[in-house]
């Protein structure tokens, strides 16, 4: 009993001292509202801005995203200059790339992909400016994220292909009676890949990389400010590279994973036709309905 | 062993472990991606892209590694 009380008091200190110096650590870059807390700690307003800070830098890329897209498509002209060039050359990219993978279907898939592309480069790419903070360095913002993208590609993969067809694709299409042994195996284990792993790798990579670039810049700039002449300098310089081009490549793999995911899940038995083009499915589908339900076979 | 000590030893082997072994994975990849780059060049494109893609998911290892050592430093 004695013994017990006293690792109680030994432990209890220890941990809620370690607890308290993890949470008050910095491990990345100070941003305005962290700073605006540090020197204002007792107002509401600054605790409310510090506490929120994650959610108002990602409402920020939003209405950034927002603001350039609109002002780039609002007056479209024929020779685009300027912001519409831009915005069209990477709208066109992107979608060359979409289509590629998706086939007919990526038309109707691209603006959820290319949304999740700017928005999480933009968001990535925040953790550089001074004074703010990227809100993928936390497990959070990357998981709502994930759980968003696992939610639209089930959904597309139910609306699809039919509710059976998904539930058969689910138990690993079983072909013979080895199949059908499988299904109690197969179903679990899809469910689990697909529902859990799916959207806690996607955001547990992203988060993880961007996290640690933000630590990086930190100690970088530490390194910088110790040494002397401030000649660590360099490493801040070197760090920022490395963050911006790590950031669009976390982005686009993020993007092209979601559309691999979306790829497997969508229906595609139509091999027939081999245009990379979209839209010539259609007119194909309704052929044979026609002639089977058409009247004149009947005469 | 105090479990402090132990880890403070086994957090930056195990990343330098994790690390290593998913090195030699992006080692193989890319010397597969450069050999198809160097059979049919006009498909550089697709390869480099399905390349990047499989180097994502074969560092995101390590970066599991990094973060449940980070996860685990508070204990120390």
């Amino acid at each position: 009993m004695d013994e017990h009380t006293a690792a109680n008091a030994a432990t209890h200190p220890a941990a809620h001292a370690a607890a308290h110096g993890a949470e008050h650590a910095p491990h990345e870059l100070p941003n305005i509202f962290g700073l605006l807390h540090k020197v204002f700690p007792e107002s509401p307003l600054t605790q409310f801005l510090h506490q929120w800070e994650t959610v108002i830098f990602t409402l920020l890329a939003a209405a950034i995203i927002t603001l350039i897209f609109g002002v780039a498509g609002k007056r479209r002209e024929m020779i685009p200059s300027g912001l519409q060039n831009f915005c069209e050359a990477l709208t066109e990219g992107l979608s060359g790339l979409v289509t590629g993978l998706l086939g007919h279907h990526g038309p109707k898939h691209f603006p959820f992909l290319a949304t999740i592309f700017v928005y999480l480069l933009l968001m990535n790419w925040t953790g550089i400016v001074p004074f703010m903070k990227s809100p993928t360095s936390m497990w959070s913002t990357t998981l709502a994220i994930g759980l968003t993208t696992m939610i639209y590609v089930q959904y597309h993969g139910i609306k699809e292909q039919g509710f059976v067809r998904y539930v058969k694709h689910m138990a690993g299409n079983p072909q013979n009676m080895i199949g059908l042994f499988l299904i109690p195996l197969m179903l679990p284990i899809n469910f689990i890949l697909e529902l859990l792993a799916m959207p806690f790798s996607l955001s547990l990579r992203l988060f993880a990389n961007v996290s640690s670039e933000d630590r990086l810049l930190f100690n970088f700039a530490g390194i910088g400010l110790n040494s002397p002449f401030y000649i660590g300098f360099v490493f801040q310089l070197f760090g920022n590279m490395l963050a911006i081009l790590f950031s669009v490549i976390q982005a686009f793999v993020f993007m092209l994973l979601t559309t691999v995911y979306l790829s497997l899940i969508l229906p595609h038995d139509d091999h027939h036709e081999e245009t990379p083009e979209g839209g010539e499915g259609e007119p194909l589908a309704p052929g044979p309905l026609n002639i089977s339900t058409n009247p004149k076979g009947v005469h | 062993m105090e479990p402090n000590t132990a880890l403070a030893f086994s957090l930056p082997i195990g990343l330098a472990i994790a690390a290593h072994g998913s090195s030699l994975g992006l080692g193989n990849a890319v010397a597969a991606a450069m050999d198809a780059t160097a059979r049919q060049p006009e498909a550089s494109k697709t390869i480099l892209v399905n390349m990047m893609a499989g180097c994502a998911l074969i560092e995101a290892c390590t970066l599991y590694a990094l973060v449940f050592g980070f996860s685990l430093m508070g204990k120390i």
